[in-house]
């Protein structure tokens, strides 16, 4: 009878066996190398949605942009909110901390990380000079999450080592590092990853956007700049910023190396990338295409951001690539001005979504013709700016429809506000006319083109980032569609790291010929004199530039102005301290209900952003801080 | 003289004969002998004397008895027989002996000149007519008491007034009395002329017997666990589906319905409520005939095939069931054939639903006005979407097909739809085989109007059969063989939406935006198609027609299940005196597809409009969209759209070895030992791998019992049970139980004449519940990769030309998940009062241990990619549940019934794992499962400096008018730590239930009311948000195109604005898009879930015997009966039943007249 019921249960037994052996568990992710790319990938896949209106938490969240509010039916406008004053701690947006509301889960990516550095040793077929390769480049997106944890919510939990899921509840309360240790964490990963990253890309149809050492060593730059800059270094605001056992999470002292560690990076930086290769970028007219210089001027300043895998950018985001999302928000609707000759896409076409609408006072920000900022220069009508009603002579017709009237605001600007904004009367070249004669225009007056179409195809304020629209875009031969480009979103571009470097010297030593010929290199690309030339010739304080207060400034401005629209503005007024400055400005536009230039061209303010100190870093969720009573929140949150 | 002696002589005789062959044994008190001696005493005094020497009572009317009449006797040691013959014969009375009563009746001349001993009764059955008198246990007489002849119904009477009937029958006839309250009993005549009957009052006949686990049936009294058995009849309402019956019908049951929906008006129940707080589903382990269904097979049984639905509902009664009753068990079977003449007996009814109660909905021309008011309120810029002026050419009634008003409600939906039921049903059988075979066709028209220009008919129709077939075969005295089929059909042809998708959607359609179609205009005069209405924004978004999604096309369903079962019984009593087993076989298979075709609707909408001449062109709105796979794209011809299936196959085998002995008349020993495999392949909704595997799960189980002298029980159960779900160290686990009983009314002592049942019984024990979880989370122990992840992937290269998905986890592994366990113990008193009144009450408690829950103090930090879950939570329930019933009989012709149940079930969270909150508010320990969370919502906020001054509200924009939390911890701003328990759970504590049935001569009439209290519900916000662009999560019928969510009249009548800063208005200012401020969970939108309802009443009238002996059938009743008939409640918008969404299709109202007959 027993032996009856011990055979019956052990035949039950396997009765309620049901599983099969070959149930897939992460270790088949390591069996041979085809699956441990797979691996490898997604490590890569949790890199930020750069350029994406509801997954970049730096693209849409400043002053950089208005759009529809509070909802359009073409958008969710998502991370815009935050620019709206919506975050809240409840429910953070862009919350890479937890992941979720447009942010990725950053703590899962380390982990994945973490797992792939674990096992990438299992895998069999996997040569070794390979498996460095991967290891570096797992080494560096760990550093590099690090990092854009660290320029969010500052100091935060190393994750040196996974974990066991089974870990004890003390074990997994983990606490907020200084702000110094996350620092120099992340920038001994890079140096521990870069002997084994390839110094450039050779295989560029299967590999363009993987890490090369160029890369790694452009993000230390950025790391170690963003360390030396005001938020993070010796800010008294957080000297009192502390976890619940009492570690100081901010250095209190500024310390001047940092500056001096960041110029270094910037320069190892540099000189690598133009070892691979990598050099500003001018724009060569493709054979047949017409052109002018101040055409090809303002082409080369679009082209280093939109054309496709240039050597100005050093990190392009194959996984972030600018498609019709992003061209079809900045696109205005355009129009040649001469339907007999050149089929013009119809004013009701939706394709073109054209609603990320930069606020005049981004057009304020851009240098004057001169060179200079508009409330410098001595010889621009700054007064007039908002009321002199002027009709665009020949002499602008590369930038402003010739006898079309506009405002002056538009007038005599630098070759940069031409190529990156549209505005009511403005040439938008290329889109399937190449040639600079005969070109599109915008026109958004009120029952005009590029007016209002719909409930909420338009722009909020009347300007454009054409900057961030492909040239070689079109509407395709039937007129309505909206064909588009992409571009692989430039993460690191070469003038960026021109400019940091001259930021960084500046810091070190003040005013020098090195730090000017560092900006002037890419002044001359934008078709403008140098620093010390032009303020001497147009600014009414001439010397600015020979102070290291006045360089800091012009330096800092030549950035914004450089990296507009490029989702880098947020980081950049963070570390100087300068957001509660710029971002709580009042956002404007023009009056788009009016058909006329005199009652169009009045200044319509639309809301005004409240930036408050907390602001300076993100909110970590409540949950996260209930469910780690060891984690602090951030200040004033 | 002598003749007339001589006569009485043979009277006399026959007369003994009636008392020695009748009933012999139970005139056993007339072999008594007595001695006595009586002179001259009047003939009732007389009676009195011999019953009190005796010891017998006398029962009799009054005209039998000559009162004046002196009388003598003078008996020494003489039987009672003897006196009785030589005192009654005389005066032509006759008696008979029923338990120490003694009952007299009058001679009829019959009785006295028929006894020429047995001439005629040698050639052929005589005629006889026979009398006799009725009574109870008690000696009372009983009047209406049916008596009919058995396989006869045809020849029948009822007692009157005095308790006695004539009846004219054949000599070897047999008598059957019946009365409602009382057992029925089978006399047979044998010739006799007078027959007297006691009838034993019994509650129910159901109830002797009690089916209890693996449909053992166990006498009532010997059952000591918790178990509820409801008689079918009562399950019988006019609804095609059983489980909205069983609210407040059921003890120990809460339920409650919160849709209308046909086909998924599944009532919502739990057993002794709700006791778990786990993933998985707390609904209790259902079985039909043994074999595990679904909630929605056991909604479509039908009541007229329920031979006992039984509750199991604590752990003495389920432990059986080990690892999977920890829920309770719901246990019905269905009626087998009973030996005897072919029965047929069919029902058919028609009903007609309505909703109980009609959404008032504004009228468009203020839904126009208070649309551009909710977008003005917002963004006084924003883009108008009805104009001033149409808004004004609506009010003016100008041209309506320009400035259409349009009620969907009454272009496509009749007032009320109409079904049709028929059940029939044939049963017998002889010696060898009986059968009972059953169909029903249920019919369901559908609510929608039919437009003729479309050459199908949209309307619904569905078509339900069911059949059923239980065979038992004894090819031997000691074997039985049952076979039973069962398959049920469902053929659907209508919408594509079906009538509930179009009832949505015409809530979701905007009134006044466009027409919902046009008559052609001068262009399309040779246009073929229907010009459907519709509104467009941007280049493909629409808004939502469900005129033209109704009239575009149509869908078949097919839904089937077949079961085939085969059971083999063998009485192994040659082997041992009581032995038996049993075994079962059962398989059935599921299957359900459907295809649709549907053309693609042209849309149009007025292009230009010509105010002088009055004439209108239409424009052609989805001209571009020639995609067919596209939802608003155009074609004319009909294209078939793919459809869903579904397809299932399940395997059961049970083998019982059952030993159940009576000792020495006192000593009743019973064990049942039983094992069962199951297994169930179902097609996976996508290809996981593990969905696709077998689900199994085994046991073998069994129960030992013992009682004493029909006074004290005892029992004890185990079940020892395997699931595939667990990894190998804690597949099987032990559950055992021991319960008891205590019969004090059948103890010696008791001599309460009043009380005369009175039964304590209790039960401890512990049972499981493997169904914990979700359904991708099948085995814990396995971690859930997906090694091809798409969205989790990469590429590179110029063009991204090489890609690779990527890696991700959905569940990591932990070998140590198991079964939830459930200690639960069990007291309950049974008491019977004058055997009119029953109660049963129960108490319980039970306390849930090992509940599967998500790890909540893992930090984000961990960077785990999917939740943990471990068995750390605890949770107590406990609640009482209560039974009532009574039974008056007050004449032949009117007698009442009345009875109640009442539920009370109120689970806590014990352990739950969650953060440790500052405040103690915020902590489930303690609180009640499925109670809620909230914001304490103060008032509206009035103005911008209110604004300012209040704590922030981190909840998204707000603005004044919008609804104002109170800052419960006081740190300055309402974040989620200002949430505090609010109001009753979203679960019923208490669901009652009382009624009564009554007849009066052939009219019967029962009421039954329905209620539940301690109940919240919220009015969703989202939901019913007037103007938004609501889609059902669970339910998305959208496809993209807008909605427009109704306009509420009472929203439009009570909401904050600029105009009316009513701060307590019932909605905030208006909006046409979701206001998340508004939108958390607060007390602002909480309600009272509380309600009474007239749930049931039934008007029936039985045919009278004259009538139904000339149609020669057995019964014939008519019955009009209605559901949901009135609802009390403080909540007045919608139907409380249906909790926060009262735009979702409402509970029906259903009102139905049926009649039912057998012969």
């Amino acid at each position: 009878m027993c032996i009856g019921v011990s055979v019956l249960l052990a035949g039950c037994k396997k009765y309620l066996d049901v599983t099969p052996d070959d149930i897939g568990t992460i270790d088949y992710a390591f069996r041979m190398r085809s699956e441990a790319e797979k691996y490898l990938f997604t490590c890569y896949n949790n890199l930020p949605g750069s350029g994406q209106v509801w997954g970049d938490p730096g693209f849409i969240t400043g002053d950089e942009f208005a759009t529809i509010y509070p909802q359009g039916n073409y958008f969710d406008p998502g991370l815009y909110r935050i620019a709206r004053g919506e975050q809240t701690v409840v429910s953070p947006l862009a919350n890479f901390w937890d992941g979720g509301n447009g942010g990725k889960g950053y703590y899962q990516a380390l982990r994945e990380c973490n797992i792939f550095l674990d096992n990438v040793g299992n895998v069999p077929d996997l040569t070794s000079m390979e498996k460095k390769r991967w290891i570096a480049e797992v080494k560096f997106l760990k550093a590099y999450y690090h990092y854009f944890l660290l320029r969010m919510y500052g100091p935060i939990p190393i994750i040196r080592k996974n974990l066991p899921v089974s870990a004890s509840i003390d074990e997994v309360r983990v606490t907020r590092e200084p702000v110094d240790t996350v620092v120099n964490y992340i920038s001994s990963l890079i140096d521990e990853a870069l002997p084994d990253l390839p110094v450039q890309i050779f295989n560029e149809s299967s590999e363009l956007g993987r890490v090369t050492r160029p890369i790694a060593m452009a993000v230390k730059a950025q790391l170690l700049v963003m360390a030396a800059s005001p938020l993070f270094n010796g800010n008294p605001d957080y000297a009192n910023f502390k976890d619940h056992n009492g570690v100081v999470l901010f250095s209190a002292s500024y310390s001047a190396d940092k500056w001096k560690k960041a110029g270094d990076a910037c320069k190892t930086a540099i000189d690598a990338a133009r070892a691979a290769g990598a050099k500003l970028y001018y724009y060569q007219p493709a054979s047949g295409e017409s052109m002018t210089d101040s055409t090809k001027v303002t082409m080369s300043i679009r082209g280093a951001v939109t054309d496709k895998w240039n050597p100005e950018v050093i990190w392009g985001a194959s996984n972030a690539m600018a498609g019709y999302d992003v061209q079809s928000l900045s696109q205005a609707r355009v129009t040649s001005g001469d339907p007999s000759t050149v089929p013009t896409p119809p004013s009701t076409n939706e394709s073109i979504r054209s609603m990320l609408a930069p606020p005049i006072h981004i057009a304020e920000m851009f240098y004057s013709s001169h060179g200079v900022p508009i409330e410098e220069d001595k010889t621009y009508d700054y007064a007039g700016r908002f009321t002199n009603l002027r009709t665009a002579t020949d002499d602008y017709r590369f930038y402003i429809l010739n006898g079309y009237q506009t405002i002056q605001l538009n007038f005599d600007r630098e070759p940069r506000y031409y190529a990156d904004l549209g505005f009511d009367g403005g040439i938008w070249y290329g889109e399937g006319l190449y040639d600079d004669t005969r070109t599109w225009h915008v026109e958004a007056k009120h029952g005009q083109f590029g007016a209002q179409l719909g409930a909420g195809l338009y722009s909020v304020t009347g300007y454009w980032p054409k900057k961030l629209v492909s040239y070689k875009n079109d509407f395709g031969s039937n007129s309505s569609g909206y064909n588009v480009r992409a571009y692989p979103w430039p993460m690191i571009r070469l003038s960026e790291l021109y400019l940091l470097y001259a930021e960084s010297l500046n810091e070190v030593g003040g005013p020098s010929p090195d730090v000017y010929f560092w900006i002037d290199s890419v002044r001359t690309r934008a078709g403008l004199q140098g620093v010390v030339q032009s303020w001497a010739d147009f600014s009414s304080s001439p010397a600015k530039p020979s102070t290291k207060e006045g360089l800091r400034e012009i330096i800092q401005r030549e950035q914004m102005i450089e990296k507009v629209f490029e989702g880098k503005r947020v980081w950049d007024l963070l570390r100087w301290k300068k957001a509660d400055t710029w971002l709580n400005m009042p956002i404007r536009g023009w009056d788009l209900e009016q058909p006329d230039a005199p009652s169009y061209y009045r200044v319509k303010q639309i809301y005004t952003p409240v930036f408050t100190p907390k602001n300076y870093l993100w909110p970590l969720s409540e949950n996260a801080i209930v469910v780690n009573p060891k984690l602090v929140q951030n200040p004033g949150w | 003289m002598k003749k007339i002696l001589l006569l009485l002589t043979v009277v006399a005789l026959s007369s003994l004969k009636t008392v020695s062959a009748g009933e012999a044994r139970k005139q056993g008190i007339l072999d008594m002998k007595i001695s006595l001696s009586i002179k001259d005493e009047k003939f009732k005094s007389a009676l009195k004397k011999i019953a009190s020497e005796a010891g017998v009572k006398f029962s009799y009317t009054r005209d039998i008895v000559p009162e004046k009449e002196k009388i003598s006797i003078d008996a020494s040691d003489e039987k009672l027989s003897e006196v009785f013959n030589s005192l009654f014969h005389p005066y032509h009375i006759a008696f008979e002996a029923i338990g120490k009563y003694i009952i007299l009746s009058k001679m009829t001349s019959e009785d006295i000149f028929s006894g020429e001993p047995g001439k005629a009764a040698l050639v052929m059955p005589m005629f006889l007519t026979v009398t006799g008198t009725v009574i109870d246990s008690t000696g009372k007489i009983l009047p209406g008491v049916s008596v009919i002849v058995e396989g006869k119904s045809n020849v029948g009477t009822t007692t009157d007034l005095n308790g006695r009937f004539v009846l004219d029958v054949q000599s070897d006839a047999v008598l059957v009395f019946s009365m409602v309250g009382y057992q029925e009993i089978k006399v047979p005549v044998n010739g006799r002329t007078v027959v007297n009957v006691g009838l034993k009052a019994s509650e129910n006949k159901m109830e002797d017997v009690v089916v209890t686990a693996y449909g053992k049936k166990q006498l009532k009294e010997a059952v000591v666990g918790s178990v509820t058995t409801v008689n079918a009849k009562d399950l019988k309402i006019p609804s095609s589906n059983l489980t909205t019956a069983f609210a407040g019908r059921i003890a120990g049951v809460i339920a409650f319905q919160r849709t209308g929906e046909p086909g998924a008006d599944n009532a919502t129940f739990f057993i002794r409520g709700v006791t778990t707080f786990g993933n998985g589903s707390g609904n209790p382990l259902i079985l039909i005939d043994n074999i595990e269904l679904s909630t929605t097979d056991l909604a479509r049984l039908q009541p007229d095939d329920i031979e006992s639905f039984s509750i199991l509902k604590d752990a003495s009664a389920t432990a059986l069931y080990g690892a999977r009753g920890a829920n309770g068990v719901i246990f019905v079977t269905t009626k087998q054939g009973k030996e005897g003449k072919a029965k047929f007996y069919v029902r058919v009814e028609n009903s007609i639903s309505q909703p109980t109660k009609k959404l008032k909905i504004a009228d468009p021309v203020t839904f126009m006005k208070l649309y551009t008011e909710a977008q003005l309120t917002r963004d006084p810029l924003a883009n108008l979407l009805y104009s001033r002026s149409k808004i004004d050419h609506t009010i003016a009634g100008d041209n309506p097909v320009v400035y259409p008003t349009v009620d969907w409600f009454k272009l496509m939906f009749k007032d009320q739809t109409s079904n049709q039921r028929a059940n029939i049903n044939l049963s017998g059988g002889g010696k060898v085989a009986q059968y009972y075979v059953a169909g029903s066709y249920n019919i369901d028209h559908g609510i929608l109007n039919v437009d003729p220009r479309n050459n199908f008919n949209s309307n619904v129709r569905l078509n339900s059969y069911q059949l059923r077939s239980n065979i038992n075969i004894h090819p031997t005295a000691t074997t039985e063989l049952v076979i039973r089929m069962y398959g049920i059909f469902d053929d659907y042809h209508g919408p594509i939406d079906g009538g509930t998708g179009l009832f949505q959607k015409a809530l979701r359609s905007s009134p006044a935006l466009f027409a919902p179609f046009y008559q052609p205009d001068s262009a399309n005069i040779a246009t073929h198609h229907i010009l459907f209405g519709n509104y467009k924004i941007g280049d493909n978004s629409f808004y939502m027609n469900p005129y033209a999604d109704m009239l575009k096309g149509y869908k078949d369903y097919s839904q089937s299940r077949m079961l085939a079962q085969f059971e083999l019984n063998q009485n192994l009593s040659g082997l041992t005196k009581g032995l038996s087993l049993r075994t079962l076989f059962s398989t059935n298979r599921y299957s359900y597809f459907d295809v649709s075709r549907a053309y693609g609707p042209y849309y149009y909408n007025i292009g230009t409009y010509d105010k002088a001449s009055n004439v209108y062109t239409l424009s052609w709105l989805n001209e571009k969209n020639t995609d067919p796979n596209d939802v608003n794209g155009h074609h004319e011809d009909l294209q078939g759209i793919s459809g869903s299936r579904n397809l299932s196959t399940s395997l059961y085998a049970q083998g019982t070895l059952d030993y159940s002995r009576m000792f020495a008349g006192m000593h009743n020993v019973g064990a049942t030992v039983v094992a069962t495999i199951q297994q169930t392949l179902l097609t996976p909704d996508n290809l996981d791998v593990k969905a696709s595997l077998p689900h199994r799960n085994m046991g073998i189980s069994g129960r030992a019992s013992y009682s004493y002298d029909r006074r004290y029980f005892g029992e004890f159960n185990f079940g020892y049970n395997g699931s595939e779900r667990f990894y190998k160290d804690h597949k099987f686990g032990f559950f055992p139980t021991i319960g008891a009983g205590w019969m004090i009314s059948n103890e010696k002592f008791w001599h309460s004449a009043s009380i005369n049942k009175l039964k304590l019984r209790g039960s401890y024990g512990l049972v499981g519940n493997d169904a914990i979880g979700s359904a991708i989370d099948r085995f814990f122990f396995l971690s859930s990769v997906s090694l091809n992840d798409a969205g989790r992937g990469a590429g590179f290269g110029y063009d991204n030309g090489y890609s690779r998905p990527g890696v991700s986890i959905s569940r990591y592994s932990n070998p140590d998940i198991t079964w939830e366990r459930s200690y639960q113990s069990n007291l309950a008193m049974e008491l019977g009062f004058l055997n009119k009144f029953n109660l049963v009450a129960e108490v319980y408690h039970s306390r849930r241990k090992d509940i599967l829950m998500k790890r909540a103090s893992i930090p984000s930090t961990m960077g785990l990619s999917a939740d943990s879950w471990a068995n750390v939570g605890e949770a107590r329930s406990q609640g009482f549940d209560l039974t009532m019933d009574f039974t008056q009989n007050f004449s032949r012709d009117l007698w009442i019934s009345v009875r109640g149940s009442f539920t009370y079930a109120r689970g806590e969270y014990v352990k739950y794992e969650e953060p440790q909150y500052a405040n103690r508010y915020l902590s489930h320990v303690g609180q009640a499962i499925d109670q809620q969370w909230g914001y304490l919502g103060e008032r509206l906020f009035v103005d911008d400096k209110d604004l300012v001054n209040a704590p922030k509200q981190n909840f998204g924009l707000y603005q004044a008018g919008d609804i104002k939390y109170r800052d419960i911890n006081g740190d300055g701003q309402i974040t989620s730590l200002d949430q505090v328990p609010v109001g009753y759970p979203t679960t019923p504590e208490i669901t009652y239930g009382f009624g009564f049935s009554m007849g009066y001569k052939q009219l019967d009439l029962s009421v039954f009311m329905q209620g539940l209290t301690r109940e919240s519900f919220w009015m969703d916000p989202v939901a019913t948000a007037p103007f938004i662009n609501y889609d059902d999560p669970g339910y998305p019928i959208n496809q993209g195109r807008i909605g427009q969510n109704a306009l509420l009249q009472a929203y439009a009548g009570s909401h904050w604005s600029e105009d009316n800063q009513d701060i307590y208005a019932l909605w905030p200012r208006l909006s046409t898009t979701p206001i998340n401020n508004n939108n958390q969970r607060s007390t602002w939108f909480m309600r009272d879930g509380s309600f009474l309802r007239v749930k049931s009443v039934e008007v029936g009238y039985t045919l009278s015997k004259k009538i139904l002996d000339r149609w020669k059938i057995a019964n014939f009743r008519i019955y009009f009966s209605g559901t949901n008939l009135f609802t009390f409640s403080a909540f007045k918008l919608w139907d409380p039943e249906m909790g926060g969404n009262g735009l979702a299709y409402p509970i029906q109202r259903v009102v139905n007249v049926g009649i039912h007959f057998s012969f």
